[in-house]
């Protein structure tokens, strides 16, 4: 029941909006926004306290000779995801407060639609429902970006995005639809089954189309081309939902779906996949050294650590996937607040490239503070939630192959290099003409910034409650392998 | 009774006198077949029979009567903006489309090669003056005229292929043809004639390779026509075909199914490729059109094991999204001077919301983007193809469908490109209900999708 409140509110509440018209369109969705965190404490209350099970979950038949189900479950790795786009949905909202959009009230509905299938996708515990949500949150962010872009070409870049992103998801459709011809049910349990009775070299190819799909979105190289564009051209609200709950729904899916359901393909013929995602943070460190805009080099330094998490989960054990869940998480935090810092810099300063700053520290100690916290957690510096999370994937990653860790591992000294470069040319020294009068945050900056600081330093300091939320659900997942 | 009731649509359209009344009485006998093909439901185990059983009213017929209802119901709402109220243009308009409509509901139940010959001949020779109706424009003289040879020629090559299996079997009765085709032994007299039909059929569907007149016929015939022959033409000729295959062939002989394979690749492959590069967006569409008939060919191909529901299901969405867009192209490049590039297009969203909206939804649709009915419609194409093996058959789909997703999506994207001073576009009233009635269809037969399963055809 909980679950479909989910679901149903921010759907309900997109509906409202659109029809409402402009007028206090932000405010409303702030308000769902807020109210969909409290149902998802609650809901993690109802999980941690063992009474009313069947509140967190809802099935009724769809199409039930095909074996489709509206079937909803939430369990602990769900929890954090839904965790993840509820804590960070209030945030994204309130930092476009200072922004006017054209026709806001198709802006926030269009958000809020979006959510609603990214939590759809988090949640289901159906394989084709699983598909249906995953490409239907294209849809929303695609019109965002197309309509509400001021960047040139803002039409092919959109054009590519949505495109190369269908194209991978088709890939995984004619993989579900292979497994589905033994499975006759799209209930992931079944699915699950039939995966696993498949011999290792199918699942090997089954894989292959898994990853196509999740490695696009994900992004890994070579599959990353539409990113940095895509984010460069994206409104700052859009690029928040594009890296920090969106393409989670990728990474997701390798723990939902790909390692339950294809472990043999996973052990025996995916080091390839591994490899690339290594490659992956190799080659995106090595870009987000040489960037001068601070926004691609956000960018890049998203590609990096989804490196990271990609080899981290699909290493297979118990670590690696714990550390997939807590670098989700934090990994959406510390993109979230990145961006943040990029919509103050480019507010005041009309530009993000980073040469031509400095020395905006002098000017305003405080968002420089903040500013060092969030970089601190990008770097993955203990005591921070990114250490946590990339810690135990690499962790995970060195059970597989200590090669590929110390390849992954780099992503640590080179994260550190090109975070604290920019840190330094943008912060550091004596301020120039265009820097001198850096204005000081405003209420609302300084309460997004306060609020991202916190949550990473408390999942840092304090990460057991995330882990523990999600542990059981990964033994289950485990066991279920072996 | 059915006939009978088809007696009453035709007569509709003799009260041409009371040229006023033409609509009207037109809707209210499409929903009167509609209403009469509800009632005769389920009654399957003891068909219908006219004409001495050369017509079969079972639940195969009625579905399909059912859309092409539907479907008629649409088309004339949508239209009836297009020509003056009183113009004798618009009654010659009707009678034709409602004679073409009898020749899909007969091309839907017949159970004899005279009857499927006949209803060929009903559905096509209406078109072809129809696709000419713009007298005093000449690309649509020369769609009817193009489509008119090669329409012939296609019935004369079928209608040899009839007279083959006539000569094997004796029988124009397609259970018994049914029947000494189950025996296996067959000559390749019967063969032959197979292969001729399913190629006269092949151009009535225009698959590749019989398609070359489709584009031009398309963008030649004024728009409505058009959307005609794109969605309730096209679901005739399906239906006839589907029919003709899955009765009197039911284990298709090899060489039969690897033409159909071959068929639907090159269809998939020349159609979207050659999409890519048009400026028109109605020959865009067209070939748009073509490409869905290569799925719903793969229907056909499967028709052996696969329920004819889906089929249905995929020209009854096929046709609302096909039809809404045409509709939308015609309004859009007649403010703009017969401009039907991606330019007309642009600002669409400020000019028109509405018709942006439908627009950019029938497109997605058609794209095969859940949660629209266009998505379950493909799916149902893959699945059954899958289940029969033919993987290479559903990669091909699936990549060109990801190059279909390019030009609806640059259609989509030019809609939502603003311009300068654009003056609104204005609809009537009906057109805008309609729009968004089709819109809103397109979400529900997503979601009502579970109910296919509750009906057996």
């Amino acid at each position: 029941m909980l679950t479909l409140l989910l679901i149903a509110i921010p759907l309900f509440m997109a509906g409202a909006i659109f029809v409402m018209g402009s007028k206090s369109a932000r405010q409303l969705a702030l308000i769902t926004g807020v109210v969909e965190l409290l149902v998802t404490f609650a809901a993690i209350w109802v999980e941690k306290s063992g009474n009313n099970p069947e509140l967190l979950t809802f099935n009724k038949q769809w199409i039930g000779p095909l074996g489709i189900s509206y079937a909803f479950s939430l369990d602990g790795i769900s929890l954090v995801m839904v965790l993840l786009t509820t804590l960070l949905l209030p945030v994204i909202i309130y930092s476009s407060f200072n922004k006017t959009f054209r026709n806001p009230h198709v802006f926030y509905g269009l958000m809020l639609l979006m959510i609603a299938s990214m939590i759809g996708a988090f949640t289901t515990s159906d394989g084709l429902m699983f598909y249906i949500f995953y490409e239907f949150a294209l849809i929303p962010i695609y019109f965002m970006i197309l309509i509400w872009s001021h960047a040139e070409g803002r039409a092919r870049i959109t054009l590519k995005f949505f495109l190369y992103t269908l194209f991978g998801s088709l890939f995984m459709l004619v993989s579900l639809l292979y497994v589905y011809q033994h499975s006759h049910s799209f209930a992931l349990e079944d699915l699950y089954a039939a995966g696993q009775a498949l011999s290792a070299y199918e699942q090997g190819w089954v894989f292959a189309g898994f990853f196509i799909a999740f490695a696009v979105k994900i992004p890994v190289f070579p599959f990353h081309t539409w990113q940095p564009a895509t984010y460069n051209a994206a409104p700052t609200a859009g690029a928040m939902l594009l890296a920090g709950i969106m393409l989670k729904m990728a990474s997701y899916g390798l723990i939902r779906l790909v390692l339950p359901m294809l472990p043999e393909g996973v052990a025996e013929y995916g080091t390839w996949a591994l490899v690339l995602a290594s490659v992956s943070v190799l080659y995106a460190s090595g870009m987000a050294i040489v960037q001068k805009k601070f926004k691609l080099l956000i960018a890049y330094s998203s590609i990096a650590h989804l490196g990271v998490l990609t080899a981290g989960i699909l290493s297979g054990n118990a670590q690696g996937i714990q550390g997939g869940v807590m670098e989700m998480l934090s990994h959406g935090i510390i993109t979230v607040g990145l961006f943040v810092v990029y919509d103050i810099i480019e507010s005041r300063m009309s530009h993000d490239e980073m040469h031509r700053m400095g020395g905006i520290r002098e000017v305003n100690p405080q968002f420089a503070f903040l500013f060092f916290v969030i970089v601190m957690g990008s770097v993955a510096l203990p005591m921070t939630s990114g250490f946590v999370g990339e810690f135990l994937l690499l962790l995970g990653l060195n059970q597989y192959s200590t090669a590929l860790t110390i390849v992954a591992g780099l992503t640590v000294v080179l994260g550190a290099v090109y975070m604290l470069r920019s840190f330094q040319a943008m912060m550091l020294g004596t301020s120039n003409a265009h820097t001198q009068h850096f204005a000081p945050l405003n209420q609302q900056e300084k309460t997004l910034l306060y609020i991202i600081v916190a949550m990473i330093v408390i999942l840092g300091v304090y990460p057991d409650p995330i882990l523990s939320l999600s542990n059981p659900s990964v033994e289950t997942l485990l066991q279920g392998i072996h | 009774m059915i006939i009978s009731l088809l007696g009453i649509v035709i007569l509709a359209v003799d009260l041409i006198k009371m040229r006023k009344l033409v609509l009207p009485v037109t809707i209210a006998g499409l929903i009167a077949l509609l209403g009469s093909c509800i009632m005769d439901w389920g009654h399957h185990e003891v068909p219908f029979a006219q004409y001495g059983g050369m017509l079969l009213f079972d639940n195969y017929a009625l579905g399909f009567t059912m859309v092409f209802s539907v479907l008629a119901i649409f088309w004339f709402l949508m239209t009836s903006d297009q020509y003056e109220p009183t113009s004798s243009k618009k009654t010659d308009l009707y009678a034709l489309s409602i004679f073409s409509i009898c020749g899909a509901v007969v091309l839907s139940s017949y159970s004899s090669m005279v009857m499927l010959f006949l209803g060929v001949e009903i559905l096509s020779i209406p078109l072809y003056v129809l696709a000419a109706s713009d007298r005093k424009n000449i690309l649509s003289n020369e769609a009817g005229f193009k489509y008119f040879f090669l329409g012939s020629l296609a019935s004369a090559v079928m209608l040899f292929g009839i007279a083959l299996i006539y000569g094997a079997t004796g029988t124009f009765d397609l259970q018994t043809i049914a029947t000494t085709f189950a025996t296996g032994n067959y000559s390749g007299l019967m063969l032959t004639g197979c292969i001729l039909i399913l190629t006269g059929f092949a151009f009535k569907v225009s698959v590749a390779p019989f398609h070359l007149w489709a584009p031009d016929v398309y963008q030649g015939a004024p728009t409505t026509i058009t959307a005609f022959m794109a969605t309730i033409v096209k679901a005739a000729a399906f239906a006839g075909m589907y029919r003709l295959f899955a009765t009197s062939f039911p284990n298709h002989p090899q060489v039969v199914t690897s033409i159909m394979a071959v068929m639907i690749a090159l269809t998939l492959i020349l159609s979207n490729i050659t999409a890519v590069t048009q400026t028109s967006s109605k020959r865009l569409l067209a070939y748009s059109s073509l490409s869905h008939a290569g799925y719903m060919l793969g229907f056909v191909m499967m028709s052996g094991n696969a329920p004819a529901k889906y089929l249905m299901f995929y020209t009854l969405t096929y046709g609302i999204a096909s039809m809404t867009s045409f509709s939308i192209l015609q309004h859009v490049s007649s403010i703009q001077g017969g401009d039907d590039s991606r330019e007309a297009f642009k600002g669409l969203v400020k000019r028109n919301p509405v018709m942006a909206g439908a627009m950019t939804v029938s497109l997605l649709s058609m794209a095969g983007i859940p949660p629209l009915s266009g998505f379950l419609g493909k799916y149902y194409a893959i699945t059954q193809l899958l289940s029969g093996d033919y993987l290479a058959l559903v990669i091909i789909m699936i990549l060109t469908s990801a190059i279909a997703a390019y030009y609806y999506l640059r259609l989509i994207a030019a809609m939502f490109t603003p311009i300068e001073n654009a003056g609104r576009i204005m609809t009537g009233g009906l057109q805008r209900g309609m729009y968004i009635v089709l819109t809103l269809l397109l979400l529900v037969t997503f979601f009502a999708a579970s109910l296919l399963e509750l009906i057996e055809v």
